[in-house]
């Protein structure tokens, strides 16, 4: 005890801090849940009419006993039942039925009962379902041991047993339901052993189970065996086995061979290692998942069947009343991974549906898109692959670009694009492949599917998302969440309407896509007057996206795109030369000359901002994009994992080849570093000390180091030594280009130091540079240039090639700033052979601690998403060296240069395709209308500035532009470059050239809203492990996980369950 | 708490260091008893013949702790003839609870050449030398706190200059400052994890969030090289910093590090200065990455514990208890070579999970999971999804796990209890899963 006292006081002193509370353990560790119907029957034997004489009796009893009773029904009329079951005049009374759910829990090896009330789903209101106590003789909610390691359960066919599929004693259990619910202290639970047709037993462990659908016969007692046929899989087998459940003995089998294709075995002979003695597993196909469904619409039963280890769906269609193969299996082949190694976890099948509809009401025998049924499959790559398993028998494509669908009118081809189909379209950048992806790196685990009746007098409006009507798919992952997908959407447009498109796109037309929860997605920039009267406005950024209430309409952005100047460079008058986002003509009622609006805002014509727009799943649901001139190609800042840490450390090396970063994480193809790309190091900061240096260094400055800020991270005991030799090195602004890039290597050059405002078709001659330079100065002045007295500049530039850079158009050559000496450079450049240059190689002993750096790109913009990061196809080949991926989408692309390759006007406006085939180069050049408002200048022409009245006036003009796709946006920068002004500001005059005056720094960014959002159910599971359809369109969640509470209000949880209704997904039923 | 519990320790340790009656176990002193006592780090020699196990006297009976060997092979002898014939050795008895276990004395199963140690030691990493046999462990003890550096030279281990028997470790090899020297930097407290590259190890610091680099190369002196603070985020309701688990993803140079604080595994590298002979090498952070695959509704996986590879580095296992579970990272590289580090799989686990280890025994990799307050270990079939396979008693307080491939054998120390329990994992065995020797008595609670 002294012992255990002591260790109790270290291991609270020294260990574990985790607060932990009191546990509820009414539930255990769930894993699988059943449902059956318990509670008073006449005893007719199925004959019918009912006599009075017959016994009532309490009773299991087949479960549509209970699905008749839960059906709506008026008030003040009697609760419809089963024929047979009704009251008969002098009889005794049939006592109402209840729902039992038995919730299967893993670790303890038991069953938990649950019991609700039959009735219809839009009576449920929370705190509808309750556990059971098992066994009232032990203290606690108790549930009934039924197996080790239980896997899977189902309620037999008939209604009166719960069959256990058991994975750690290789058999089955049956649980007797009315011992269950009689007192579970006495339940009766019967072992079963499985045997194959020869009578040898089958002692494989078991992954899943589906029972044959419910049947039977109303009013007939219970006999001692469970009846029908469970379906079991056996992974180390490599079979699947049809077994009777009265007697344990395998009716069919489906064997899969070598090659993963599955065949029926007619026999019943199963030979598998016997796991629970240890016998050897041999590898080969390894079914994990089954879904087994009965459609009673059609007389259709099916099973499918996904293996862990293989993209073959196999899906054998049953008989229905023996629940056996009819056909031999049809193999459904999922489209492989890059790796090979898809495989299957969880599957479903859904019921035969008629495809499309959007009135409201579900029309599966009359629909426009034809029947159909699919098979929706969690995979490995952590996505939900979707196949149909009626008429296509392929895989459908759930990722098609929505840029190409926007046209099409096929409800039955949308319905499902077949994986590899000549009609099937591209698919959009960066998808993983052709399964619906969840959202971030949340990974499907289990998915359901069910069908969503309307409701009658339903207070939620049609468009509202939460409205469901037809057929859904709930998907949990192992985040927590429990996503939405829309199967067959009869509440919504099928295809893009063209009366409202904006309110009508793809992705949330066609079938098997995320549900979306912003609702009012047509929703346009105007105003109502009291007449009722809609007119168009200008002045609205639309919906708050911030509003307590949610978010609404399109996607936008919040306001019109903001700029950033660097301080010093370009004057605010004069960022009229400076690239922006377009800007269009907006005539409203409030602005009836109109004003300019970006393309970008929710006040742009509605073909703009479709076209700004095309894909709403392409976009995420907020976030802000900058355009950085020479921006990073990594923006994580510590709080977030997107395109890699903003600050990279690394090691440099220096050989007769100049320096070399070299990283063992091999992240620079992944960062998309390209050759000419910027490398800037970033030292330490000496106003930290040395905390930026390893220990043992000193983040040494050198005296003379103009380059405010940055220090060197240097050995102690030899940074003083080393500082006159590492002198250029110390004192520059340590910027390098990237000559080569390999994945876990860049070769740096030297960067020579060139004006910024050098002519992107290549200066003529060194008179142009200085006159550039000087103009370069000039914009920093809020003078017109008819009055600027700024001084010319007084460094030399000289209109050289420069190999350093990348390739110039034109003469090719740039405008260098040469020297004689260290005096002759702009501060932070340092003068060697002749040239001022912003790096040099340094010698090794004064790189070696580790170097901090900067990736950014060299003369583009970056297009970079706060949660989409730095997106580019840049990948490494065979050698190691990163080149741009030659499949990958031509717009999953991150950069807008100032010069581009023009573009094609025969090319498909939305998508950039060529009329014979490839696609225009995006980004592209071309010359597009811009809106603006011009200064009125009253005497241009006498060269005076005065500005007249109105002060300016609004035009629309030619410009220079750069069109840019990527995968959720479509954007123009007008004018990327700026020919200079002669008089006036603003003029255009100067016929400088086509002169850049972006500088390093120079930002243009936006808040977009309102992009693709998921509907999300609002339960809180820590782990679900697998969704259930339930009685009355409910939907059940089993969460595995464990709920640990840091507060004393609230349980720990060893697991829960969750139910909420189809027809109202905010009401919530839990167990814990 | 545990700074005044060090204060208090302090005067203990003062008190009893020159004690020869209070020495741990020296196999000359006749003093098998004392074996086995509070059980912390295991490690396997290279060649899978010798397990090491750390004592980390934390009741502070005796002066010191210790890494004593056990014979790997004799105990597979005796674990072989007990499960195929039931032969009892002497000294071993059949467990009353467990009938499938036998329970021997640790004595037969000691070698000669264990050293001693501070206290507290919390694990061993293994660095093997790949050069024929020798190899070096690398032992955090929290009680100083220093790192203990001790060869083996494939018989014995020694880690004091004078080579005598059962020596406690010296100085040199006993690592408490930066670069050997206090003006440089303290060892952080609470030395946690450790794991050992080919030249190198790294520990983690369970409440300060450091990261300790030793520099560990073959042949030379181990020392403490660089120390990193600050790459985790502290907790937001204790404002504590830890790190936690450690592992290294094959020979690629890249290490994993989890912290209790945070949902971040932060990768680093080793840096070593070239031509330079005083240079030191130092930590590199290299890529980071979120546990967001589970945990959104309960916990955020802020409390990551034991991490572990595939033998193949294209998997990552790692334990958080926020919400307790296992969870499966894709590792593989891509074509760059760069670690893909995509979550792919999790699955439930006990509560108050701490290490694990994995092993393919023939049917695929196994997670091993130890579970502290249960007495158990999870074993985790990291396929598909992911489920637990089975779950192991083992005894009371399960705290390290390792495994031997060639012997289809997993070892796990039972802090509460003084034993080691031996589970055989040969998917073909009749005892598969099961604990088929216990090293050392169970002591009583």
């Amino acid at each position: 005890m002294k012992r255990l006292a002591i260790l109790a006081v270290m291991i609270a002193a020294c260990s574990d801090t985790t607060p932990t509370t009191t546990d509820l353990l009414n539930i255990n560790r769930p894993i699988d849940m059943s449902f059956a119907c318990y509670g008073g029957m006449r005893v007719t034997n199925g004959t019918l009419p009912a006599t009075a004489d017959e016994p009532v009796i309490v009773s299991a009893q087949p479960t549509f006993g209970c699905d008749i009773r839960s059906q709506p029904h008026a008030l003040g009329t009697p609760v419809p039942v089963a024929p047979g079951q009704e009251a008969i005049p002098n009889a005794a009374i049939v006592p109402d039925a209840q729902w039992v759910g038995f919730v299967l829990q893993s670790e303890p090896g038991t069953v938990a009962i649950a019991t609700w009330n039959t009735k219809p789903s839009t009576a449920f209101s929370g705190g509808d379902v309750s556990v059971v106590d098992a066994n009232l003789l032990v203290p606690g909610q108790n549930g009934i041991s039924v197996g080790e390691k239980p896997v899977a359960i189902g309620t037999d066919t008939i209604g009166c047993k719960e069959v256990i599929a058991n994975a750690g004693s290789c058999d089955m259990s049956v649980l007797d339901i009315n011992s269950a619910m009689a007192g579970g202290q006495n339940a009766i639970v019967d072992r079963l052993a499985v045997t194959d047709a020869a009578g040898n037993k089958v002692r494989s462990k078991p992954a899943a189970m589906q029972m044959q659908p419910p049947a039977g016969v109303m009013g007939v007692q219970c006999g001692p065996t469970a009846t029908g046929i469970a379906w079991v899989a056996y992974p180390s087998c490599h079979a699947v086995a049809a077994i009777d459940t009265a007697t344990g003995k395998v009716q069919r089998a489906i064997k899969f061979d070598a090659a993963g294709v599955a065949t029926v075995d007619p026999t019943g002979n199963l030979s598998c290692p016997d796991e629970c003695s240890g016998a050897a597993v041999m590898p080969g196909t390894r079914p994990v998942a089954l879904s087994l469904l009965n459609d009673t619409r059609v007389g259709r039963s099916i099973l499918a069947i996904g293996a862990d280890n293989s993209n073959l769906v196999p899906v054998v269609a049953l008989a229905p009343a023996s629940a056996l193969p009819s056909l031999a299996p049809r193999q459904i082949a999922l489209q492989q991974t890059a790796k090979n190694d898809l495989g299957i976890t969880s599957l479903t099948v859904s019921p035969q549906i008629g495809m499309g509809g959007s009135t409201g009401v579900i029309n599966d025998d009359a629909s426009i898109g034809g029947q159909g049924q699919y098979v929706y499959a969690v995979a490995t790559d952590n996505t939900v692959r979707v196949a149909d398993i009626l008429t296509i028998n392929k895989e459908c494509d759930t990722q098609a670009d929505p840029r190409y669908l926007t046209m099409l009118t096929d409800v039955k081809f949308l319905s499902c694009m077949p994986v590899g189909d000549s009609r099937t379209p591209p698919r959009r950048p960066l998808a993983r492949g052709p399964g619906i992806e969840l959202l971030g790196d949340a990974i499907p685990t289990s998915v359901a599917i069910t069908k969503v009746d309307p409701v009658d007098g339903t207070l939620l409006l049609p468009g509202d998302p939460k409205r469901l009507i037809g057929y859904f798919a709930f998907i949990t992952a192992a985040n927590g969440a429990t996503y939405i997908a829309n199967v067959d959407n009869d509440d919504f447009a099928d295809v893009v309407d063209p009366q409202n498109p904006i309110g009508t796109p793809i992705p949330l037309d066609i079938a098997h896509q995320l549900r979306d929860s912003v609702p009012f997605r047509s929703l346009l920039a105007t105003t109502t007057d009291a007449n009722q009267k809609v007119t168009p406005i200008c002045d609205t950024n639309g919906p708050d996206p911030d509003a307590t209430t949610g978010n609404e309409g399109g996607p936008r952005s919040t306001d019109y795109p903001g700029r950033v100047l660097p301080t010093g460079t370009v004057a605010n008058e004069k960022v009229l030369a400076l690239p922006s986002i377009r800007q269009v003509k907006c005539v409203g009622s409030d602005e009836p000359n109109g004003k300019p609006v970006a393309e970008t805002q929710f006040a742009a014509p509605v073909d703009v901002r479709l076209a700004t727009f095309p894909d709403l799943r392409g976009l995420r649901g907020d976030e802000v994009w900058t355009l950085s001139w020479e921006g990073s190609l990594s923006q994580d800042t510590g709080n977030n994992h997107i395109d890699g840490p903003a600050i990279r450390e690394s090691q440099m090396f220096v050989d007769g080849f100049g320096p070399h970063l070299i990283d063992q994480g091999k992240p620079y193809c992944d960062a998309g570093v390209e050759p000419y790309d910027i490398v800037q190091l970033r030292g330490c900061d000496p106003s930290l000390g040395d905390a930026d240096c390893a220990l043992g260094y000193t983040c040494f400055v050198h005296p003379q180091s103009k380059v405010a800020g940055i220090g060197a991270c240097m050995l102690k005991q030899e940074a003083d030594r080393l500082a006159n030799a590492c002198k250029p090195f110390l004192t520059s602004l340590r910027r390098y280009t990237v000559s080569k890039s390999t994945s876990g290597q860049l070769d740096l050059l030297p960067r020579k130091h060139v004006l910024h405002t050098s002519p992107v078709d290549g200066c003529t001659d060194d008179t142009q540079c200085q006159t550039l330079a000087n103009y370069a100065l000039q914009l920093a002045s809020s003078a017109n240039p008819v009055d600027d007295h700024t001084a010319p500049d007084s460094h030399h530039y000289a209109c050289q090639l420069d190999p350093t850079r990348a390739p110039v158009a034109g003469t090719g050559k740039l405008c260098i700033q040469t020297c004689s000496t260290d005096t002759d450079c702009d501060d932070g450049t340092v003068c060697d052979n002749g040239t001022c240059m912003e790096s040099v190689t340094p010698p090794q002993a004064c790189v070696n601690a580790g170097q901090r750096y900067e990736l950014r790109a060299h003369d583009a913009f970056t297009v970079v998403g706060s949660k989409s990061g730095y997106v580019h196809s840049i990948i490494a080949d065979p050698n190691g060296t990163c080149v741009k991926d030659p499949n990958a989408s031509p717009f999953q692309v991150g950069r807008i240069p100032l010069i581009a390759p023009a573009c094609d006007p025969t090319a498909d406006p939305q998508t950039g395709k060529l009329p014979g085939g490839g696609y225009q180069p995006n980004p592209c050049e071309e010359t597009t209308d811009e809106t603006e408002l011009e200064a009125n200048y009253n005497n241009l022409a006498g060269g005076v500035c005065t500005i007249g009245t109105p002060a300016s006036n609004l035009v629309t003009v030619a410009r220079d532009s750069i069109l840019f796709r990527n995968r959720g946006m479509q954007l123009e920068i007008v004018d990327p470059t700026y020919p200079g002004d002669k008089v006036c500001i603003g003029d255009r005059g100067a016929n400088l050239g086509r002169i850049p005056v972006v500088t390093a720094g120079f930002q243009i960014n936006f808040r977009q809203t309102a992009g693709f959002n998921p509907l999300l159910v609002a339960i809180t599971p820590s782990l679900p492990i697998k969704a259930v359809t339930g009685p009355t369109e409910s939907v059940w969640v089993i969460d595995e996980g464990d709920f640990l509470s840091t507060s004393i209000a609230t349980p720990s949880t060893r697991g829960k369950v969750f139910r909420f209704e189809g027809q109202s997904i905010t009401t919530i039923n839990l167990l814990e | 708490m545990r700074t005044v519990f060090l204060l208090a320790c302090a005067p203990l340790v003062a008190c009893t260091a020159s004690a020869e009656e209070v020495h741990p176990y020296d196999k000359n002193s006749k003093h098998p008893e004392l074996a086995i006592f509070y059980p912390t780090g295991l490690g396997i020699a290279p060649d899978d013949s010798k397990l090491f196990l750390a004592n980390a006297n934390s009741e502070l009976r005796y002066d010191s702790g210790s890494v004593i060997m056990l014979d790997l092979a004799l105990a597979d002898q005796v674990a072989g003839a007990w499960t195929s014939s039931k032969t009892q050795p002497d000294g071993c008895n059949q467990d009353a609870d467990h009938q499938e276990t036998l329970v021997c004395s640790e004595e037969k199963f000691l070698l000669d050449g264990a050293v001693r140690i501070g206290n507290f030691a919390t694990d061993i990493a293994v660095q093997d030398f790949k050069t024929g046999g020798p190899a070096r462990l690398i032992v955090p003890t929290r009680g100083d706190p220093s790192v203990a550096w001790i060869d083996y030279d494939g018989s014995k281990l020694s880690c004091n200059s004078d080579q005598t028997g059962f020596a406690l470790c010296d100085e040199t090899h006993r690592l408490s400052y930066v670069h050997n020297d206090p003006n440089v930097g303290l060892l952080p407290d609470e030395p946690f994890d450790a794991f050992a590259g080919k030249d190198f190890a790294f520990v983690t610091h369970l409440t300060t969030g450091g990261i300790t680099l030793i520099d560990s190369p073959p042949g030379g002196d181990a020392t403490i090289a660089d120390v990193v603070t600050g790459l985790f985020s502290a907790d937001p309701l204790t404002g504590l910093r830890g790190t936690t688990g450690v592992a290294g993803r094959g020979d690629s140079g890249l290490v994993y590090i989890g912290s209790r604080s945070d949902d971040r595994i932060q990768t680093v590298s080793v840096g070593r200065p070239v031509n330079s002979d005083i240079a030191p090498p130092y930590i590199v952070p290299e890529e980071y990455f979120f546990e967001d695959l589970v945990g959104g509704n309960s916990g955020g996986s802020t409390d990551t514990r034991g991490m572990a590879f595939s033998a193949s580095g294209d998997r990552m296992y790692l334990i958080n208890r926020r919400p307790p579970s296992l969870q499966v990272y894709d590792t593989s590289l891509d074509a760059g070579g760069a670690p893909r580090n995509k979550g792919i799989a999790a699955t439930d686990l006990c509560r108050q999970a701490s290490t694990l280890t994995v092993m393919d025994a023939g049917d695929g990799d196994r997670v091993y999971v130890t579970c502290f307050q249960d007495g158990e270990i999870y074993v985790v079939d990291p396929r598909g999804m992911s489920s637990v396979e089975d779950i192991i008693t083992v005894g009371r307080g399960p705290y390290s796990v390792v495994a031997a491939p060639t012997r289809k054998k997993v070892y796990v120390t039972n802090f509460l209890e003084d034993t080691v329990a031996v589970i055989d994992v040969d998917p073909t065995s009749p005892t598969h899963d099961r604990v088929v020797l216990r090293i050392g008595e169970p002591k009583a609670p």
